[in-house]
């Protein structure tokens, strides 16, 4: 027999449902399409009371895809899973692979790569008492509210993304042999994509723009290229396409890659506590132009 | 500078690369005759702005004879503040900053039919400072990425006094983004700080982003010439293919005599 006890809350009226009624650890065939379709109609979903370990999560994950490092990541060996850690502990006591502090700024993972992962699914293990929240935009809806004008003109263009100063060091490429290092660059060099993309499934057109990783628009000078991306910037941080979520003990977080951007906080945000949540990362989505 | 007229012939001096030329071999007093005012119209258009060097102060009747190379005078300009009286210039009754005029802008653009060119002649002028500026409109359409231009090529724009409390009148109209100028064919960008309230079909906050930068756009100084005024000057400027500004770096009185000249509705 179908579950039907599955059960979506929307969260707000542009981004994040709240799904309840299923159990992550044993999902039905249907539950998980019916997540599939929640995912690319919310963009954001959170599941209360899971309780998952790693193992678990893994499992889940594949729900959207196979199993999928960052591209930047995978490139270093690195798998599938990411330990963020909030602490400012010393890097040293750190296995490089597992250990990382999160990303300043809103961004999409890796979009100066040739594709982004379709899913990612978060667990916190460990909740500051107060604060930690992560944020996600969806960009979809940003690109909805342009007017008529702007949204045609906009998909016109292309936009280059790059890993910013300090990526190869904080990823431990400089450590490594100078072939190796040569392959990186050339595999991760300056790259552009659309500034506009259609979702595969949604069909939805939104904005593929990220204040962490792209650089300019292509064929723009420097002034209309820099007013344009802090326009497209401010706009999106706009209220009222964002999502915020408050962790609580159990939580399972899914978001697409490709129609959000996320925003982790600052560890000065909830410090002296610590905060320590496990991403993982699975599909992999190429941005194609609307 | 001493580049003289030859043969009765004028010639006209560029000033910088992109506008500005002051006119050789032409006497403030002199016979009019339809070549040379053939000659100076199609200059007008293709500089911006003429600059002339007289010997000494232009009077009144002096500078309304010497309007008459130039075209068909407007009546009282209608925005101006001081209806029914001779134009001026004048820093008592309209200080710079109080009246935008250190502003970039191009006159009235507010009505339907701004005016097409406008001259001045100082009057009274400062011990130092009170310069004028002109922007070449031609120079920052051109200097715009082709993609820029395709979002602004079409565009329409409201022009109002909405940036200007000080007025008594409050006129509004729309205007294309990007006009032609009828005598060289060149597209020219035709928004400005004082009068161009929004774009049309845009949103509050993406038309004031994008008005806001062709604002700071055109005040970029490849596209500048700069006058530092002296008695028996005549500047005449295209107020399409220019905009103007006045420099607020003075201080006593700084008086010039003005006069427009009757416009089309500026097409694209």
């Amino acid at each position: 027999m179908m579950s039907d006890n599955i059960q979506t809350r929307r969260l707000t009226t542009t981004i994040g449902a709240e799904i309840s009624g299923v159990n992550l650890r044993s999902l039905t065939e249907y539950e998980a399409d019916r997540i599939r379709q929640e995912l690319d109609k919310n963009c954001v979903l959170v599941f209360h009371d899971q309780h998952l370990n790693l193992d678990e999560q893994s499992h889940f994950a594949q729900v959207f895809g196979p199993l999928e490092p960052l591209q930047s990541l995978k490139f270093l060996g690195w798998s599938h899973v990411l330990v963020l850690d909030g602490l400012v502990t010393a890097r040293s006591e750190r296995r490089p692979t597992e250990q990382w502090v999160e990303y300043p700024g809103w961004h999409t993972d890796s979009s100066f790569t040739r594709a982004v992962p379709r899913a990612a699914v978060l667990r916190a293990e460990i909740i500051p008492p107060v604060g930690g929240m992560t944020s996600w935009v969806n960009m979809c809806a940003a690109f909805e509210a342009l007017s008529p004008a702007m949204r045609e003109w906009l998909k016109t263009l292309r936009a280059v993304h790059s890993y910013p100063a300090g990526y190869r060091e904080k990823i431990g490429v400089d450590k490594l042999a100078q072939d190796v290092q040569e392959r990186f660059d050339a595999e991760f060099a300056p790259r552009d994509h659309p500034v506009v993309f259609r979702h595969p499934r949604s069909e939805r057109c939104g904005l593929f723009v990220n204040p962490t990783y792209t650089t300019h628009i292509v064929g723009l000078s420097a002034k209309e290229s820099r007013m344009l991306l802090n326009f497209l910037f401010t706009h999106f941080s706009n209220a009222d396409f964002i999502y915020r979520h408050l962790w609580r003990e159990g939580d399972i977080v899914v978001w697409d890659e490709l129609a959000t951007l996320h925003l982790a906080p600052d560890a000065a945000e909830y410090a002296p506590h610590r905060r320590r949540v496990v991403r993982v990362t699975a599909g992999l989505e190429a941005p194609v132009a609307a | 500078m001493m580049t003289d007229a030859v043969n009765g012939q004028i010639c006209f001096e560029r000033v910088t690369g992109n506008v500005g030329a002051i006119v050789h071999g032409i006497e403030l007093s002199g016979a009019r005759d339809a070549g040379t005012t053939e000659l100076l119209r199609r200059g007008l258009h293709e500089h911006g702005v003429l600059f002339f060097q007289f010997k000494n102060m232009v009077s009144a009747d002096e500078f309304n004879a010497f309007s008459e190379w130039f075209g068909e005078l407007e009546g009282p300009y209608a925005l101006s503040l001081s209806k029914g009286e001779e134009l001026f210039i004048d820093s008592d009754r309209t200080p710079m900053q109080d009246f935008s005029i250190n502003r970039w802008h191009s006159d009235g653009t507010a009505l339907e039919c701004p005016p097409q060119a406008a001259m001045l002649t100082p009057v009274e002028l400062p011990k130092v400072g009170g310069d004028t500026m002109w922007a070449s409109m031609y120079a920052a359409w051109e200097a715009l990425s082709p993609h820029y231009q395709r979002l602004l090529d079409g565009l329409e724009v409201l022009h109002s006094t909405a940036r200007l409390r000080f007025l008594r009148e409050s006129p509004q109209t729309v205007h294309p983004a990007v006009i032609r100028d009828a005598v060289t064919g060149r597209k020219m960008l035709f928004v400005n700080s004082n009068y161009s309230e929004r774009v049309i079909g845009m949103s509050s906050q993406e038309s004031e982003k994008l008005l806001q930068m062709l604002f700071e756009h055109v005040n970029t100084p490849e596209f500048h010439v700069r006058l530092r005024w002296q008695p028996g000057c005549i500047a005449v400027w295209e107020e399409r293919v220019t905009q103007h500004r006045g420099v607020a770096d003075f201080s006593g009185p700084r008086k010039l005599r003005r006069l427009t000249f009757k416009g089309a509705r500026p097409a694209a």
